[in-house]
């Protein structure tokens, strides 16, 4: 198996370039040594079967940030057969340096000027011809956002791969200052014989967005109105088709499912149905959700605006240690928290993706208002109503920036905040699709497993011992919570109510139904039940526990597979759970205090 | 000598030195900024917000933390 690399700077549609070459077959592979989710595609190339890896974007192989040193680990640690180095023509001048960087290890290279029709728009003249004789590579025109040269880059890269140079490939070490000036200088020779630059650049276009959207008045508003805007898409046309799916689920239990059982001894039957069908059933609420997510967010990353985004958010967040994009993806948790965590994959330092991420959970997502607009409606009044909710995305938006403060240190960003802010490009659809099929497929290998375990455990929980009804004080969960009771009598939450919370674990959409089971009443029933049985305050304690102890079993294990540290997940949860109680402790309290 | 800090919108300088430890230098040589390349400042953010740069064709944003530490020389343009 011959191995090849796709290595370039960040912004050089090396990503799109990934997807024409790969087809649609493309899936995350494991590397010794290396913690993220590379994309890799088999393929056969000069009649070799081949992989081909796509390296995250790097401006340096030398650096010290978190995406430099997993391209490190992939050359020190795997052999590389043959390197396609990716660059943006219009940039050409700076992008070579990467090039050359990889040549003095001796890896094969070829080059591929990608954007090119974009370098020609701006008037910049590429001699490729000659570049090829004086870099001694292939050197090949594309672009990959129209599929051109897509056929005389495997061309090239099949005949080079065919002539098996044997040179042993070096190991990364520290350029020293006179390899620098060498390299400086051989790129100023390369540049003045083969590039032809216009007198004047001619990008207008971005000028003109950039100065309407980046426009110290205009600016903010226009993103906050886009914002809005992509939330709404996002949710309004996700919610129906999560609700049809709902509907298509409970339909095929009730209809097909249940029957199939009926003769069966009724533990197995809720085994199946109450414990993997609710898992299976969970899992896929998120799927229409997540794809939307990713066909949107690909749009505004690939179109430039994300980093114009971090641009006009970058003064206010940086005082909470965090950054623009960060700010973006805090919004978007408020739809749901999980693809808003898979989406700071965009931000390449590993501090301050851990902040975001770490405080995303406390985003008031839409599972949670559910349950909110249920319990406000049973309890409050249409005056009052509104007002709790409303203190309630407060209190959100509250715990995420207090959060961040004080977790700023331990997440302490180290990398200077720089980021490119490259011209405005049209994405394309092609790029968009596969990468949101990537994701939504990465979401169910990974999480699947995760959640299952989480519902059968939880089920088990509600549901033994055997011959006690279910969910009641007899079983495990409710003999936990009269374990917990202690812990939860302060803050005015009952035993029942425990129980409930242990099913929120897994999500929030089922705490009503869990309601349900545990005071024996459906609908309005359960409306007249909470009303005479638990009282505002304990509503509203119930409710800062629930908004801010831990979204569900999809959040956690996105967060596992995001983070891939275990113990960034048991601190993360922890750290909800001790505020969860905290605030509930001093609502509860201080209300009890002054209505007595 | 003045630092890319003392820059207004759409004022250029040509860059002196990059005070900086050597990796940081390392990295913004990566970004094109380079000692004798000429920087323009696009805009600044309000409430003491980045900086909207070019090099060449490159365009990025820099908090004022790391402008600070690079020195330009204005009066050459």
């Amino acid at each position: 198996m011959k191995r090849i690399a796709l290595l370039g700077m960040p912004n050089t549609g090396k990503s799109t370039l990934f997807n024409r070459l790969s087809g649609s077959s493309a899936r995350i592979g494991n590397w010794p040594g290396i913690t993220v989710d590379l994309h890799v595609v088999k393929t056969i190339l000069a009649g070799h079967m081949a992989e081909l890896i796509d390296l995250p974007g790097i401006y340096d192989l030398q650096g010290l940030s978190e995406d430099e040193k997993i391209v490190q680990t992939f050359i020190n640690h795997n052999k590389i057969d043959l390197a396609i180095v990716v660059l943006c023509s219009a940039q050409i001048e700076r992008q070579l340096s990467l090039l050359l960087q990889l040549q003095k290890l001796n890896i094969p290279c070829v080059l591929a000027l990608n954007m090119h029709d974009e370098a020609k728009k701006m008037g910049i003249s590429i001699n490729a011809a000659l570049l090829e004789k004086k870099l001694k590579i292939p050197v090949v025109k594309t672009s990959a956002k129209f599929g051109e040269g897509m056929t005389e880059l495997l061309k090239a890269s099949s005949q080079l791969m065919s002539q098996n140079v044997a040179t042993p490939i070096k190991k990364i070490s520290p350029l020293n200052s006179s390899d620098q000036i060498s390299h400086q200088k051989t790129i100023q020779t390369l540049i003045q014989l083969t590039v032809k630059y216009p007198t004047k650049l001619n990008d207008k276009n971005t000028k003109k967005l950039d100065a309407l959207f980046l426009n110290p008045f205009w600016g903010l508003p226009i993103f906050f109105i886009i914002v809005f805007s992509i939330f709404q898409f996002i949710f309004t046309l996700g919610k129906p088709i999560q609700d049809l799916m709902a509907q298509f689920f409970n339909f095929f239990r009730a209809d097909y499912l249940e029957p199939l059982f009926t003769n069966h001894h009724g533990i197995f039957q809720s085994l199946l149905l109450d414990g993997l069908y609710l898992g299976v059933t969970t899992i896929a609420a998120f799927v229409p959700i997540i794809i939307l997510f990713f066909l949107i967010m690909s749009v505004v990353e690939d179109s430039g605006y994300f980093s114009r985004a971090a641009f006009l958010m970058d003064a206010l967040m940086e005082k909470i240690g965090l950054d623009g994009r960060g700010f973006v993806m805090m919004l978007m948790g408020f739809g749901c928290n999980v693809p808003a965590l898979i989406g700071t994959k965009i931000m390449r330092t590993k501090e301050l993706r851990l902040l975001t991420m770490f405080v995303i959970p406390f985003s008031l997502c839409s599972a949670r208002l559910q349950v909110f607009l249920f319990i406000i409606t049973a309890l409050f009044n249409a005056k009052y109503g509104p007002l709790v909710l409303f203190c309630l995305y407060l209190l959100s938006f509250f715990t995420i920036f207090i959060s961040a403060l004080i977790f700023k240190n331990q997440f302490k960003n180290k990398e200077p905040i720089i980021i490119e802010l490259p011209p405005y490009r049209f994405p394309t659809m092609n790029h968009i699709i596969k990468r949101s099929v990537l994701e939504i497929k990465h979401f169910l290998t990974r999480a699947t497993k995760f959640i299952t375990i989480g519902v059968l455990l939880v089920w088990a929980l509600t549901h033994f011992p055997m011959d006690v009804p279910i969910a009641s004080e007899l079983t495990y969960s409710g003999q936990l919570g009269k374990w917990l009771s202690p812990i939860f009598q302060p803050i005015g939450i009952n035993e029942q109510l425990v129980i409930a919370l242990i099913f929120g674990f897994i999500a929030k959409e089922i705490v009503i139904g869990a309601l349900a089971v545990i005071y024996g009443a459906e609908g309005t029933a359960l409306i007249h039940h909470l009303y005479s049985n638990v009282t505002q305050i304990q509503a509203i304690s119930f409710m800062i526990f629930t908004l801010i102890y831990t979204p569900c079993l999809s959040t956690i294990a996105t967060l596992k597979n995001e983070s891939k540290n275990l113990s960034f997940v048991i601190y993360s949860v922890s750290w909800a759970l001790l505020m969860a109680w905290v605030f509930s402790f001093i609502f509860y309290q201080t209300s009890l205090y002054f209505s007595s | 000598m003045t630092t890319l800090l003392e820059l207004s919108e759409g004022q250029s300088g040509i860059i002196q030195k990059l005070d900086m430890d050597r990796l940081l230098i390392h990295r913004l040589h990566a970004m094109g900024l380079k000692r004798g390349k000429k920087i323009t400042v696009l805009r600044k953010a309000p409430l003491k917000g980045p900086f909207h740069i070019m090099i060449d064709t490159t365009e990025l944003m820099i908090r004022e933390q790391e402008a600070s530490l690079i020195q330009i020389n204005s009066s050459a343009l």
